[in-house]
């Protein structure tokens, strides 16, 4: 409930860690354009940076922008992201990714010195299940929130940033994208049908928080 | 139909009967593509220990996190072996299991065991 009730007492003019979904700047695998957000593959051959690629899995991606802004009152955070899935499922993380390298590999973000990683934390999940109930919805039966810390390298451990960190990652404003692949958590040769996908961003440091859904993209002529 | 295949990989944890110690099932992550006979480069497996023979299938674990989990649910019942070991072994491969194959801990169990406990 504490980060409930702090809501009550940050101002998010003044103490806010502030970040905004993005349509994905940059083409996912095979038919992916930038605009797909939710799509579900069977397995396939390995790709690197893929973690999934031999279960059936689905790929759920967005961007996310950090507008440029003063961090008053931040001096360390790390953040999170939750997603709404199946109770069948289970989701993890990509790195995040700022540009396309050589061989189409993504080139990650790096915040102090270090490419950012994420680690599970029931925690996180269950935080985004106060705040979603705390807008007097419900969690629709047969759905979780999976959460995640930004972590080490290892996603083993939660890493905060420290302001200035932050500050250099973010400077005039920061563009990025995000991808995660579910599967199910007892792997089965079972296609996925995609689902909309509702997802929190926020941090452990302010009460600050977004939420968004991303739906499956039907492409035209496809019936 | 099973088949018996060599896989080839590095053991990354063991799975025991708690109060014995005994090693009943083994964690590895496949570092080399082996499909179509085989798994995928980069999954990992839980490989049973049998009478028999091993039994290898799919888990959808992805790296140490997972068995940090799983020790932290299932006390004195998994064991790390990090750094990882090579690892080669002759198994009957059935990638999405067998009938009675025993689940492994995994992220989410806690908020889903809540959520049945306020079902029932």
């Amino acid at each position: 409930m504490a980060n409930i009730e702090k809501l009550s007492f940050d101002s998010p003019h003044e103490r806010a860690l502030i970040i905004y979904p993005r349509l994905p700047l940059i083409n996912g695998i095979f038919d992916l354009g930038a605009g797909v957000l939710i799509a579900a593959h069977k397995p396939h051959e390995h790709i690197k940076e893929h973690l999934h690629d031999h279960l059936h899995h689905m790929h759920i991606r967005y961007g996310f922008e950090f507008p440029s802004q003063s961090l008053l009152g931040i001096d360390n955070a790390a953040l999170l992201v939750m997603m709404m899935i199946k109770v069948e499922h289970r989701v993890d993380c990509n790195p995040v990714f700022v540009a396309l390298g050589n061989g189409n590999e993504g080139v990650c973000l790096k915040i102090g010195a270090a490419d950012v990683h994420w680690v599970h934390s029931e925690d996180a999940g269950k935080k985004a299940t106060k705040l979603y109930e705390a807008t007097g919805r419900k969690l629709p039966k047969g759905y979780y929130f999976s959460g995640f810390y930004t972590s080490d390298a290892e996603e083993r451990s939660v890493r905060r940033y420290s302001k200035e960190e932050l500050k250099r990652a973010i400077g005039f404003g920061l563009r990025a994208d995000q991808h995660f692949q579910a599967t199910w958590r007892e792997p089965k040769d079972e296609p996925i049908e995609p689902y909309p996908v509702t997802i929190c961003l926020a941090d452990d440091e302010t009460s600050y928080h977004i939420f968004f859904e991303l739906r499956p993209t039907i492409p035209l002529g496809a019936f | 139909m099973a088949k018996v295949i060599c896989v080839h990989g590095e053991l990354v944890g063991q799975r025991l009967i708690a109060k014995t110690g005994q090693v009943i099932a083994e964690v590895v992550h496949v570092t080399s593509e082996q499909r179509p006979e085989g798994p995928a480069e980069n999954a990992f497996l839980l490989v049973e220990i049998g009478e028999v023979g091993r039994n290898g299938r799919y888990i959808s674990w992805i790296n140490y996190f997972d068995l940090d989990y799983a020790s932290a649910k299932e006390r004195n019942s998994w064991r790390l072996v990090e750094p990882a070991r090579e690892y080669t072994q002759s198994l009957f491969w059935m990638p999405f299991g067998w009938p009675g194959a025993n689940r492994v801990p995994t992220i989410g169990d806690s908020v889903l065991a809540k959520e049945e406990r306020k079902v029932a």
